[in-house]
């Protein structure tokens, strides 16, 4: 008997510590929600309910701008480093050990380097070429940033994987390249697919990277808003934008839950009788 | 003889990026670093950087904050993470992604809103600069600690901690002598993602603290707006220092696990 | 099914950056399609905030060219500071046609041959391409730019000084407030700056070459002090007054770099923070009390705080002097000379300028009759006031009675030492202030030294703290590791043995 309330107790506490820190985390993103709903300058003067914010954001082609830059940039980016790190890490697997290792110590460079070291560094090979900064810059940059981490993200997916299917599948008639799109690419997919996610995580977030590499008019939303800082501690409308986001992420969040809840629904049906343990 | 391709030779493309865009930038620097204004070779900017306590003060006050926002992200995340991956407190991923949400949006904004809360509460940059930014610090890389963390103890073998209990260990034996050990990937993984950003990263320490906590990065910052040899230099020596830190921690990973260190969690 | 939708999405993307370059040549197919490229600062030049309102001067601007006939596309970009800018420009990163950079930045982008040259009479200082600046620009300014010899490289566009705003109100312990007095006094000098008595409520600006000013000034104050009673008494002239404040509070000396880097730590001491832009918030929020800042800035804080807290905030020029400053247009090397010297006579057009002084807060180069009208709208006071006179300013440029109340270059304003002297300084008060000089690679080198050194963070007394623990621990941690293993050979050892 007391152990069950103990049990209950050591619930109560745990999951009041979790809401705890993420109430900590959450406080200034709630605070900024708030005050979206209001015009005044500055946060904290609540200046009556409003949802002016929300006009001004989306009629403000500044930000708007930004918006679809920095989407557009942490796409194209998420694309090409996800191509160029997935092949790297399906290459790399087939090498040698010291070409292994070799490839294994350029990837950990981007990664435990420091993006000031890494932006600058770009910067001056761009100029060191004669080059000019444009849009291709800023890709280069936020590729460099990112293709390590969909290489590391593919690799464990590799190494998990049964190495004989593909020997398998090329003894049962199939081409090499057939072998790699229809057994070996599949098998991977999870890893490309999260190695992208981060990418664009990562690409969406970038402050230093993209100040640097940049061509002078290419705003995204975070040069924009310290550039923008001038006019209010936080431009009034990017608070509007903050809600926004938070909004679609819960949304996607929700979406990818749901659908999660219907595939393992799928999977107790299609194993009736085999208990799994989940 | 017909040319035969070989699966390893699609990681050419791969190769040719890094060499291009991540060594030869290096060597670059490397270059920049080791050359006066004129594109000699001199050791001149290696001279200024130990000649001049400041340069190293500010790089050992980079260390001190990166080491305690570290800890800090440990001591706050371990918990959280344990908790997550327990079925006892959480049965579904959900709030797992909310703490990894606040990732989303841009840090920019969030750092300035946190500067407002802060001053708020009355514990402004204005009055406690280094304490605003271990705060800011915190709050920013905190997700990053608690991804490894879960990762790792999800996939943690259960059933030896309910054997160490079935031998008679009491919880805090368990917890120290079978739960750390099997977490400790993801304890190193956490202490990279944190440790390393933090001795780089500037912007957070330079709105939180007022412009009056200047890290390591916001000095390679500043010096490059005027002097890309002290400034290379600086920058060479972030590299290293993360180079030697990484290769630590490599060591240990390999000194007593047997599991192939091969994800980024 | 997945591969489609990665190609439709590379497609997408690859269509979508596509689409600017496609928009471009339709344009010039068009008609005679030219590019204006601008790169200003950031929040300088107007732009409507609500439906209602006239358009930005960008746009009048590419109307008026459209209604001649010429399509213009303009590329605004705008920029923090000016070694920012200088960065850009000096790394070829970005091609512009007008820039707007401050004096000394101006002095030193014309000395390194980056700029192109105006068509400019130096007898009549007019230029002939921009007639409404050489009608309608204040001649004392004009003459000003002409003594830092920028001329024939920059036309003025906005001006200002570098003071203090602050917030002298305080309780009256009734429930309201009222102004404190010895505030008021003590703000007259910068030393109110390292006063303990604001500890944690004072801001100065993040930039070096400011920064370093506001030292020079503290460190000088005797020398200032000397050098204006002999003004006072007349046993100097006004140029010699000038010439020995300009040489005081442009120096370089090492000695003398030393002495502003030890005021200039003490005076960390004391703030609450550095700032760029956010400075002339904080003190509307009240997370300071006083800000080094721009007239324009200034302005801008004290209306903010007027209409949304109802809080009267104060400006001063301090006795000791200050820094008075330029921000001029320049064309960089390069630059479509016709298409620049058409915007700027556009801009120059007073009704414009009072549009955009109207907006940005701070005070145009431009004078005439359209300024003078605004200034009087702004600022006539409906009783009481102080009386200045505006004519060193207007002088040449006015075409209605000067002996009319409503459009004479007397103001009488109750905003003495707020916003008016933001906008407006006295003679006197411009008389005291200093216009900066570009220093050399050398010099600037050192005091980027002296500037690293004070932004530097020091240790305190808890990283010490830290050290040391760790130290300890991981000494401890070795000697524990050291041990277990010598224990563990003994055990293995011992089994051995008994084998």
């Amino acid at each position: 008997m007391v152990k069950k309330h103990r049990g209950l107790a050591q619930i109560i506490i745990g999951r009041a510590f979790i809401l705890f820190v993420l109430l900590l985390m959450y406080a200034p993103i709630i605070v900024l929600m708030i005050f979206s709903f209001t015009e005044s300058t500055n946060v904290g003067t609540w200046e009556g309910f409003s949802l002016q914010l929300y006009v001004d954001l989306f009629k403000n082609k500044e930000i708007m701008q930004a918006l679809f830059n920095t989407l557009m940039v942490a796409l194209t980016s998420g694309v090409v480093a996800t191509i160029l790190g997935t092949l790297g890490a399906i290459g790399t697997f087939y090498m040698s050990r010291k070409g292994k290792k070799i490839m294994e110590g350029m990837t950990q460079i981007p990664i435990i380097n420091a993006e000031v070291v890494i932006a600058i560094s770009l910067a001056v090979l761009i100029v060191a070429v004669g080059a000019k900064f444009n849009f291709l810059t800023l890709l280069l940059g936020h590729v460099v940033l990112t293709v390590a981490f969909v290489y590391l993200s593919v690799k464990p997916k590799l190494m998990q994987m049964d190495p004989s299917i593909y020997e398998a599948a090329l003894d049962l008639g199939a081409t090499p390249s057939h072998a790699m799109r229809r057994v070996i690419f599949p098998e991977i997919l999870p890893g490309i697919i999260s190695g992208f996610m981060l990418s664009v995580t990562l690409s969406l977030d970038d402050y230093i990277i993209t100040a640097f590499l940049r061509d002078n008019s290419f705003e995204t939303i975070s040069t924009y808003v310290q550039g923008v800082i001038a006019k209010s501690s936080i431009p009034p409308a990017l608070r509007a934008l903050t809600t926004v986001i938070f909004l679609i992420a819960l949304l996607v969040l929700f979406v990818n839950n749901w659908k999660q809840k219907q595939e393992e629904k799928m999977k107790v049906f299609h194993t009736k009788g085999k208990v799994t343990n989940q | 003889m017909k040319f035969r391709f070989q699966r390893k030779y699609l990681a050419l493309p791969y190769l040719a990026f890094l060499l291009l865009f991540v060594v030869l930038p290096i060597i670059l620097i490397v270059y920049y670093a080791f050359s006066d204004s004129t594109g000699r070779l001199s050791i001149w900017p290696l001279q200024n950087f130990f000649s001049d306590t400041d340069k190293l003060e500010v790089l050992v006050i980079s260390l001190i904050f990166g080491f305690i926002n570290t800890v800090l992200c440990l001591l706050i995340g371990y918990p959280v993470s344990m908790l997550l991956a327990n079925k006892k407190y959480n049965k579904n991923i959900v709030l797992v992604m909310l703490f990894i949400m606040p990732m989303w949006i841009n840090f920019v904004i969030r750092t300035w809103a946190t500067r407002d809360l802060l001053a708020w509460m009355n514990l402004s940059g204005g009055k406690y600069p280094e304490l605003a930014t271990i705060i800011g610090l915190v709050y920013n890389y905190l997700p990053f600690a608690i991804m490894p963390l879960y990762t790792t103890m999800l996939k943690m073998d259960k059933s030896q901690i309910e054997a160490a209990s079935d031998l008679g260990a009491n919880p805090v034996q368990v917890f120290f002598k079978v739960i750390i050990p099997m977490t400790k990937p993801g304890v190193l993984s956490a202490t990279t993602m944190v440790f390393m950003p933090t001795i780089s990263s500037y912007v957070i320490a330079d709105i939180l603290g007022e412009g009056k906590v200047t890290l390591f990065g916001k000095y390679i910052e500043l010096y490059y707006k005027s002097d890309w040899n002290n400034g290379s230099f600086l920058a060479l020596i972030m590299l290293v220092l993360i180079g030697v830190t990484s290769l630590v921690s490599r060591k240990f990973t390999r000194e007593d696990n047997t599991q192939v260190r091969s994800s980024i969690w | 099914m997945k591969k489609i939708l990665t190609i439709g999405l590379l497609a997408l993307l690859v269509g979508v950056n596509a689409l600017p370059a496609s928009a471009a040549l339709q344009a010039s197919a068009a008609g005679e399609v030219k590019t204006l490229r601008i790169y200003n600062w950031s929040d300088y030049i107007y732009e409507p905030e609500e439906e209602d309102e006239a358009p930005s001067i960008i746009d009048q601007f590419i109307a008026k060219k459209r209604a001649e006939g010429v399509t213009v596309e303009v590329v605004y970009d705008t920029y923090a500071t000016n070694e920012d800018m200088y960065n850009i420009m000096k790394l070829g990163k970005a091609s512009y046609d007008l820039i707007a950079p401050s004096d000394y930045m101006i002095q030193k982008m014309a000395a390194e041959n980056m700029l192109e040259e105006f068509d400019y009479d130096p007898l009549t200082q007019t230029y002939p391409d921009i007639p409404n600046y050489s009608t309608y620009a204040s001649p004392y300014l004009k003459d000003v730019y002409d003594d830092i010899n920028v001329s024939q490289y920059a036309v003025g566009y906005m001006w200002g000084t570098l003071g203090i705003v602050y917030n002298p109100n305080i309780d009256d312990g009734l429930g309201g407030t009222t102004t404190d007095d010895q505030m008021l006094e003590d703000l007259k000098s910068w030393a109110a700056l390292w006063d303990p008595k604001y500890k944690g409520k004072v801001s100065i600006k993040d930039s070096m070459r400011d920064t370093y000013l506001i030292g020079l000034i503290h460190v000088h104050t005797e020398e200032i002090e000397n050098l204006q009673a002999q003004y006072a008494a007349e046993t100097i002239s006004k140029e010699q007054f000038k010439a020995g404040m300009a040489t005081l509070l442009n120096d370089t000396s090492p000695e003398t770099i030393e002495k502003v880097s030890i005021a200039l730590k003490e005076l960390k001491e004391n703030i609450y923070g550095l700032e760029v832009d956010s400075g002339k918030n904080d003190i509307v929020t009240g997370k300071i009390m006083m800000n080094t800042a721009w007239s324009g800035d200034a302005v801008y804080a004290m209306d903010i705080a007027e209409e949304e807290e109802g809080v009267e905030l104060y400006y001063s020029i301090p006795e000791e002097g200050a820094n008075i400053w330029f921000d001029g247009w320049v064309m960089p090397k390069g630059a479509d000379k016709e298409l620049a010297a058409e915007f700027l006579d556009f801009v120059s057009n007073p009704e414009i300028a009072a549009l955009n002084m109207n907006y940005i807060g701070y005070t145009s180069f431009i004078a005439g009759q359209d300024i003078l009208s605004l200034v009087h709208d702004w600022y006539d006071a409906e009783d009481g006031g102080v009386t200045v006179d505006l004519s060193y300013f207007f002088a040449g440029t006015i075409t209605e009675d000067p002996l009319d109340p409503l459009t004479s270059p007397l103001i009488t304003t109750d905003l003495i030492g707020r916003q008016f002297t933001a906008q407006y300084p006295t003679e006197d008060e411009i008389t005291r202030c200093v216009i900066m000089q570009n220093f050399d690679q050398e010099t600037n080198n050192q005091i980027v030294e002296m500037w690293a050194d004070f932004k530097a963070s020091r240790m305190s007394t808890w990283m010490i703290v830290v050290i040391v623990v760790l130290g300890v621990g991981l000494g401890a941690l070795v000697a524990f590791q050291i041990v277990r293993r010598q224990k563990s050979q003994r055990h293995a050892r011992k089994r051995v043995a008994h084998k």
